[in-house]
């Protein structure tokens, strides 16, 4: 589809998020074509054009806010420190604000380009 | 010998639902003198983000890799997830001036450099290629010989092979080996290399569930008495949504899913508390009985 220029039809494809980028593709294609990166690029201009799943908006934002792609809780660092397990690091989330901000993904997030 | 001192990265997965895995791989890695340091300041590897912007995953990823640069230390992690985003882009920016350059100017926003002075490694390969085989079995006090297993490597620990480098992800060895020697059978089964399809849950679940399914019932053609896993999300897919798959095919499988830290562990003597054999979903005891 993508070849004969179908374009809106690609991106809205709900096809492209079946992919679970295991690889195995780029790692058979006798013509070393990396199918995944293709994919993936796809997937990169879909949520340009506006066809982003939910999921990745939380995911961003939960990265923006704690630096990790979840948010743990409490009782978690809790049970951390309880079962003699290291605290965990504290990410510098202003630091990584400033760097996700420099990106064109930022804008599509509502968050604004500068920082 | 190699200096077995590393930055331990936990990644995001592991801390927040998974502390079976990170406790017994402390147990092992200090019984086998690794020295695991603590990143103070560490943020997600990118991979998550991948899809939705590849560039936000290459500031997240070098971020990290500069993380480890200031410490001084190679990485080491126990999720391939990780492992694969944080390698990849770790051979990316020390082959590609151009992607080097421009990366490094996002990162300057933040006052970081990345320099390419680290490696980064899942700990299946440090115990592989910096451990060694030897020095596992010399470890072992208890080997598992009443025991049969079959392994899930998953792939990101080796796909793609240009980029990981590491086994062969279409005869994987690595893993087998690092279970025989703890004593333990480890059995041949149909499409062992198969994706546990773990990265589609969310956007559709029925697909990852029956791919999953499918692998539990080769293994269990083969009889295996449990499945060893070296990977957060596969280790969900197989122990965790175990019992989703067992109602949605009208099957049973109740197969015990281990982390290979535990496997090694309890070939080592620690006791199944130790290793927070508690914490799998399906139960292990079957697995505690054969020792």
């Amino acid at each position: 589809m993508a070849q004969l220029g179908l374009k809106d039809r690609v991106l809205s494809s709900d096809q492209l998020w079946l992919c679970a980028a295991c690889y195995t593709c780029v790692d058979h294609c006798p013509q070393d074509v990396e199918i995944s990166s293709v994919i993936r690029a796809l997937k990169n201009i879909a949520v340009q054009e506006g066809y982003m799943p939910s999921a990745f908006k939380e995911l961003a934002g939960a990265i923006m806010e704690t630096g990790l792609a979840y948010k743990i809780p409490e009782l978690r660092l809790k049970r951390r420190s309880e079962a003699g397990l290291p605290p965990l690091g504290k990410a510098d989330v202003e630091s990584i604000a400033k760097l996700i901000n420099r990106t064109e993904f930022a804008k599509l997030l509502g968050k604004g380009g500068s920082s | 010998m190699p200096n077995l001192k590393y930055a331990m990265f936990l990644g995001c997965s592991i801390p927040y639902r998974v502390s079976s895995y990170e406790l017994s791989a402390r147990k092992i890695a200090a019984k086998l003198d690794i020295e695991l340091v603590e990143m103070p300041d560490y943020n997600c590897c990118g991979l998550p983000l991948d899809p939705a912007s590849h560039d936000v995953m290459l500031v997240l990823a070098a971020r990290n890799l500069c993380q480890a640069e200031k410490l001084g230390l190679n990485i080491v992690t126990l999720c391939p997830g990780c492992a694969g985003t944080l390698r990849k882009v770790n051979k990316l920016l020390k082959e590609d001036k151009h992607e080097r350059e421009r990366v490094n100017g996002f990162l300057k926003e933040a006052g970081l450099e990345y320099k390419g002075t680290v490696e980064v490694k899942h700990l299946m390969q440090v115990l592989a290629e910096d451990v060694g085989l030897e020095r596992i079995k010399e470890a072992v006090k208890k080997p598992l010989s009443n025991l049969s297993v079959a392994e899930h490597m998953g792939c990101h620990i080796v796909r793609p092979q240009k980029h990981i480098g590491f086994d062969d992800p279409e005869n994987p060895e690595i893993l087998k080996s690092l279970i025989e020697a703890t004593g333990a059978r480890c059995l041949d089964y149909m499409d062992e290399t198969e994706c546990c399809g773990a990265p589609i849950v969310g956007v559709n679940d029925r697909i990852p569930l029956a791919l999953t399914r499918d692998k539990l019932s080769h293994m269990k053609a083969v009889n295996a008495q449990a499945v060893i896993t070296v990977c957060p999300f596969c280790h969900m897919m197989f122990d965790t949504n175990q019992m989703r798959i067992e109602r949605m095919f009208n099957e049973t499988y109740g197969m015990p899913v281990l982390h290979y830290p535990q496997l090694l562990g309890l070939a080592m003597g620690f006791t199944p508390e130790e290793l927070a054999l508690k914490e799998l979903r399906v139960d292990a005891s079957k697995v505690v009985s054969l020792i």
